[in-house]
């Protein structure tokens, strides 16, 4: 079978040098996005999940170090990039970011620049990658505002960011994110800091950008219930690992790592009984000195032993497409 | 827009009119009226003055007047550009000032873009290169710049030229071309003193600039809109130049109109120093001998410019950041 996968991150691993000492946000992260799949990665906050988002964008700050692993992404042509040996701010990897990936961010409102009219900063990003005049960029901007329902699109354009509510902020910035067409989108939590009600509009014009371009999508959050309406694929990351992925269905249905069923749980339900709301025990250890061995044993409510403190446990594939990093799915034998 | 401009019009007007009533209290405040000690001065110096002059003065000045009208006409006749007569230099004081009005302002404003020249990009690169060695050497150096006074600077470059290159750099003309007509021998003259009170007056402003930049820059860099700009594929500098560095300026766009009384009062001390011909030292010496309408008009100028700095401020603040143009 031909290579259908637009990204493949392998062995990722991403240090932050701070005057505290190093941060390891990344230990090994895994995972792989097919061509027109969705692809959730869900996990607490400081888990890494935005380093990794912003890592395939090479976007991370100055103190943020790419210390091993590989990126590949196949362009439009199905050529292969080498997004890790790509100078950041290299023609290279500027004609990667913008034409066939983007990223749309959490908080709208500080995302945009607060003294530029958002015409101005979808425009700027069209005349840069593409060959056309401002009338042409002007004209595609409308119709990309027109596309993510703002109303009134030609009044709009010329209006700053904060004449737009939070919610029209966000469609404002996927319209952004899709100008030049691109391939990947990577949404970075698009609807935490929106109304409730808005959220929904948000990920179902998310979604039907998704079905109108082609595109592949990245969806990044917390919430498990937005996971479950969105995406096809599921990588469950726990300090700077992914732990478990697997399809959405399954994930849902037999999750396999004791920290993915804790998660689950912890989604608060209308019909439970129980009076108190499920959480995981405990607090996420120190990002500055991570426990030996599987990292969620400080927490664990079904640590095996002293094997879960020794080394970190390996990849498993327990059924089609569905791989988890835990002692209990190993034949452990007379270790 | 327009309706912010008028608010502000009238706030400003009404402002000058408070400020024109104090400056003409401060000129009145003095025991006596200023005839009095004028023509005890006259008299002191062996000049005779008779009652006839004494009525003539007293009637073209209007002191036996009530005193708000004698307001109205020293207020009428400021807006006229007659700000009355300074006694210790016997001469109208809107002549005084003009003469030295010119030079304040190549002076002023000469170091005005000196330090902005200097200081926006060292700031920028400071903050772009933070904490690298570069970014030390800068810090210490503007430290030292902040630290210096003005006058010291000024003695130890006078001192410094004088005795390494034989130059007086006292003042703004050598003395061949003080009083000669203005040519190209006067304004290379010219140039070639300028140069001390612009690095003088400058210093101190590049250092502190520098550093005020250098963290403005720092907090815009960090934010997300600077992360989103990157990731549409722009090339670094140009997102740093159109977005954090523009958001970093409008504090000094918003202030240029500050600068305007600045211009006429400002580094009055390195001006003694160096005995250049400007409005500082003249407001300096008028505040000393009770110069009254001297002191007093220059208040008055003062005033006036500060408020119309403001409005200009106001204006350009809005020009700048959207957010409060549509408030």
């Amino acid at each position: 079978m031909a290579n259908n996968n637009i990204l493949e991150v392998e062995n990722l691993n991403v240090h932050f040098h701070t005057d505290e000492g190093i941060v390891r946000a990344l230990n090994g992260v895994d995972f792989k996005v097919e061509r027109g799949e969705a692809v959730g990665i869900v996990g607490e906050s400081g888990c890494g999940k935005s380093v990794t988002s912003t890592s395939v964008m090479r976007l991370l700050p100055g103190v943020g170090e790419i210390a091993a692993g590989t990126i590949k992404y196949y362009d439009k042509n199905k050529k292969q990039h080498d997004i890790i040996n790509l100078k950041a701010d290299g023609e290279h990897m500027r004609s990667i970011r913008g034409p066939e990936m983007s990223m749309i961010f959490q908080e709208p409102m500080t995302a945009f620049s607060p003294v530029h009219t958002i015409g101005n900063q979808i425009m700027e990003k069209l005349l840069y990658h593409e060959d056309i005049d401002k009338d042409e960029a002007r004209r595609k901007a409308l119709e990309l505002l027109k596309k993510v329902g703002i109303s009134k699109p030609e009044q709009r354009i010329d209006e700053y960011p904060f004449q737009y509510s939070g919610g029209m902020r966000q469609r404002a910035m996927i319209a952004m994110g899709l100008a030049c067409e691109p391939q990947l989108l990577i949404a970075d939590e698009p609807t935490t800091a929106l109304d409730v009600t808005i959220q929904a509009q948000v990920l179902k014009l998310i979604k039907k950008m998704q079905a109108d371009y082609n595109l592949s999508l990245i969806l990044i959050t917390h919430d498990l219930g937005v996971i479950a309406h969105m995406v096809d694929y599921v990588n469950v990351m726990y300090l700077g690992r992914v732990v478990e992925s697997g399809p959405v269905e399954e994930i849902f249905d037999n999750p396999a790592h004791p920290y993915t069923q804790d998660l689950l749980k912890s989604i608060p339900r209308m019909t439970g009984n129980e009076g108190k709301l499920a959480s995981i025990e405990g607090a996420v250890p120190d990002a500055y000195s991570l426990p030996k061995g599987c990292p969620f044993h400080t927490r664990c409510r079904k640590k095996i032993g002293e094997v879960c403190e020794r080394a970190y446990p390996e990849r498993q594939e327990i059924s089609a497409d569905h791989y988890v990093n835990c002692y209990l799915h190993q034949d452990l034998g007379d270790k | 827009m327009s309706k912010f401009i008028m608010h502000r019009l009238l706030f400003m007007v009404v402002t000058l009119v408070i400020i024109s009533i104090l400056s003409f209290i401060i000129i009145q405040l003095p025991p006596g009226d200023y005839l009095t000690s004028y023509i005890t001065q006259l008299r002191s110096m062996g000049t005779d003055v008779s009652d006839e002059q004494i009525e003539y003065l007293r009637e073209q000045y209007g002191l036996d007047d009530p005193v708000y009208v004698q307001y109205f006409k020293w207020i009428g006749n400021f807006l006229t550009g007659d700000m009355g007569f300074s006694f210790s230099w016997n001469r109208p004081v809107n002549e005084l000032v003009w003469e030295r009005l010119g030079l304040t302002l190549v002076i002023s404003i000469s170091s005005l873009l000196f330090t902005w020249i200097v200081a926006f990009p060292i700031g920028i690169y400071t903050a772009l290169r933070q904490n690298s060695l570069s970014d030390y050497f800068f810090t210490f150096l503007s430290f030292i710049g902040v630290a210096t006074p003005n006058f010291l600077l000024a003695l130890v470059l006078m001192y410094v030229s004088f005795k390494y290159f034989g130059i007086n750099v006292g003042g703004l003309f050598s003395p061949e071309y003080a009083d000669a007509a203005w040519g190209i021998g006067k304004i290379t003259d010219l140039l070639q003193h300028l140069w001390i009170p612009v690095v003088v007056v400058g210093t101190a402003g590049t250092a502190g600039l520098v550093r005020i930049m250098r963290a403005n820059l720092l907090d815009e860099l960090g934010k997300p809109y600077v992360i989103t700009a990157k990731s549409k594929g722009i090339p670094n500098y140009k997102v740093i130049l159109k977005y954090p560095v523009r958001i970093a300026l409008n504090p000094f766009i918003s202030t240029l109109g500050w600068q305007l009384p600045k211009l006429i009062s400002g580094s009055t001390i390195t001006a003694v120093v160096l005995s250049l011909p400007t409005t500082g030292p003249l407001l300096l010496d008028a505040l000393k001998s009770q110069d009254m309408y001297l002191a007093g008009s220059f208040i008055m100028l003062l005033s006036v410019l500060t408020v119309i700095g403001t409005f200009i401020s106001d204006i350009l603040l809005a020009l700048v950041d959207p957010r409060i143009r549509y408030v």
